[in-house]
């Protein structure tokens, strides 16, 4: 074993960012061609892409205000 | 089928690309990090538990269980779950209190290496070529199915799929390892939760709610136990007691506990205590896991009345069906590209749990002992290629057999289902000798295969009761042959046990730490919900 741990990048920035350009192009599409299903009246991309859009920002912000380190316990 | 199921746009396809630029991208990311054997083959050991235990379930979540067991629900009905709750959470939360702490603080990095510690030599070569024989068989099964789909879904051949998938995989894993296999696996669990995710919730929506779903269902597809104490009044035609002995015991335990492929994710935890919680973290996801794919076969089951019968289409199509019914462009390429990580999920981790093993089980073992830790990683890299080349191969002999899904079952009943009893005995009786070990595991692999020859398959109500009361044989004889050995071997001494069975070890202790960080509380909590949802669902 190393004395010192490997520290790799935080996969919480990775995250966020794919589901936050996720939203932003599902939200986009929804908003601007906003293509329709028979089985469903609402309009499924604006709504789902808003909720991806939340969760990568969510992860972006949780990354920056606690950033990674790691601990050695035990 | 020559239709082509679905008509992907730019949008979608913009979707897609775009998660292949991350999946290479965090291989690429990640060499410059790859400096020892252990950051290639280990990550590190730094993972901090939630990373380790989503990956430790997404390893899992392979396309052949996503579609698989929404193709179960279909054919079954909530029966399937069993498979997420009494087949998977007991044995997940054994491992974490109870094994890992033997994998983790020896130290060692593969599963066949326990074998050499605590049993022999021979016990090690043995489980190491078989695990490397299966763990490519598999992988060439994932190779096989997703091409499949691709080719039905969007019209791709079945070659260009197949070469496709292998080159992405090759290119993540090789640049990452083990590291890069986590990452992934964790960007896909998400992907997979929110890409299939609105699915369940249309399609309940659509048929007016749970209650209505069910009411246009054959009654046994609404429970879990009620009818199963006679085997022919369920569609799966098997018994509360094959459920509990061969699922619930034997195949679980043999699976969850063993297969190096997912108990390798516990060993990149960051400390032993990370490493315990890996399994039980990931049994509060595995239990919401059948909303996501078994109610959408539920739903199939009532939507499209000729599912499974003779011209209509295939029970595995269950998953993709809803999909194109429901999904707009854009959330389609959402939809496609779960598909695909899931896929990849799948594959990868077969591989970095084969090259792990071919690495430090037989190159490093019986070819060349002291190299420098970069030739290790060399070796490594080139694993990975052979291992994707013979998958590519092996995903065409899979293509050759008629369903891929019990294929893979009698091959768990196989191997797992005797290393498991040979586990159990290791860690727990410290009578067990080094040979009994070794005759134990032999002769549950032999016997398994001869009751595969010898019985007819109509004997059992279904292809899956076989597999359950085959484990639980395989299983029974691995432990009296080890036993009955070890009374005529000669032990092993105190000192070469140590850290090695239960008795001899040192036990952790979590009392000093908050609730919510401690293995056994938050075991006792998912138990506690597993009960609960048995219920409900009798």
């Amino acid at each position: 074993m190393k004395p010192k741990k490997q520290t790799y990048f935080d996969l919480r920035k990775v995250i966020g960012a794919v589901f936050t350009i996720y939203g932003l192009i599902i939200s986009g599409y929804g908003l601007f061609a906003a293509p329709a299903k028979t089985h469903i009246h609402s309009n499924l991309n604006l709504w789902w892409g808003l909720v991806l859009l939340i969760f990568g920002l969510a992860f972006l912000a949780l990354s920056f205000w606690k950033p990674a380190i790691i601990v050695e316990e035990e | 089928m020559d239709k082509v199921l679905f008509h992907a746009g730019v949008v979608d396809y913009l979707v897609i690309i775009l998660y292949f630029v991350f999946v290479i991208g965090i291989g690429f990311l990640l060499k410059n990090h790859m400096k020892s054997g252990d950051d290639f083959f280990l990550s590190g050991r730094s993972m901090p538990t939630w990373i380790t235990g989503l990956a430790f379930l997404s390893a899992n979540l392979g396309a052949l269980e996503l579609l698989g067991m929404a193709a179960n629900g279909a054919e079954y009905g909530i029966l399937t779950a069993h498979f997420y709750f009494i087949g998977a959470i007991p044995a997940m939360i054994f491992l974490g209190l109870y094994m890992m702490p033997f994998y983790y603080a020896t130290k060692i990095r593969s599963v066949p290496e326990y074998l050499k510690l605590r049993y022999n030599e021979a016990t090690r070569a043995l489980n190491a070529v078989a695990f490397s024989v299966m763990t490519i068989l598999v992988s060439g099964i994932s190779l096989y199915s997703m091409g499949l789909i691709f080719k039905v879904l969007i019209g791709w051949s079945l070659t260009t799929s197949i070469l496709f998938s292998a080159v992405i995989v090759l290119i993540y894993v090789g640049l990452g390892g083990l590291t890069s296999s986590i990452y992934n696996e964790v960007l896909q669990f998400f992907l997979i939760w929110f890409g299939l995710l609105p699915i369940p919730f249309i399609g309940l929506h659509e048929l007016g709610g749970w209650d209505k779903m069910l009411e246009r269902l054959p009654d046994s597809f609404g429970h879990l136990w009620q009818n199963t104490a006679d085997p022919s009044q369920n569609a799966m035609g098997i018994s509360w007691l094959g459920i509990v002995l061969g699922l619930g015991f034997v195949l679980a335990f043999g699976y969850w506990t063993t297969d190096f492929l997912v108990v390798q994710r516990g060993f990149a935890a960051k400390n032993l205590r990370a490493a315990q919680n890996t399994p039980i973290f990931a049994t509060f996801f595995k239990m919401a896991v059948p909303f996501l794919v078994i109610i959408p076969g539920l739903i199939a089951a009532v939507l499209f009345h000729n599912i499974g019968k003779p011209g209509g289409p295939s029970y595995n199509l269950a998953l993709p069906l809803l999909i194109q019914r429901y999904y707009p462009p854009g959330l389609l390429g959402l939809g496609l590209t779960a598909m695909l990580a899931s896929f990849m999920s799948g594959m990868a981790g077969n591989i970095t749990a084969f090259t792990s093993i071919f690495t430090y089980d037989i190159y490093q073992s019986y070819i060349k002992k002291d190299a420098p830790d970069k030739h290790y990683i060399l070796v490594g890299r080139w694993a990975i290629v052979i291992g994707i080349i013979v998958s590519i191969g092996t995903a065409y002999i899979a293509g050759s057999f008629p369903s891929v899904m019990d294929y893979m079952q009698t091959l768990f009943s196989f191997f797992n289902a005797p290393l498991f009893a040979i586990f159990l005995l290791g860690m727990f009786w410290k009578r067990t000798t080094a040979w009994g070990g070794f005759w134990g595991l032999l002769s549950g692999v032999v016997g398994a295969i001869v009751l595969y020859i010898a019985i007819p398959a109509d004997f059992y109500g279904s292809a899956q009761a076989g597999n359950f009361w085959r484990a639980f044989i395989a299983w029974a004889i691995a432990m009296v042959v080890a036993i009955g050995v070890s009374f005529f071997t000669k032990p092993k001494s105190k000192e070469e046990l140590q850290g090695l069975v239960y008795a001899y070890s040192d036990k952790p202790n979590y009392k000093h730490l908050s609730w919510y960080k401690r293995p056994g509380v938050l075991s006792a909590i998912s138990l506690v919900i597993l009960v609960v949802i048995n219920i409900w669902l009798w």
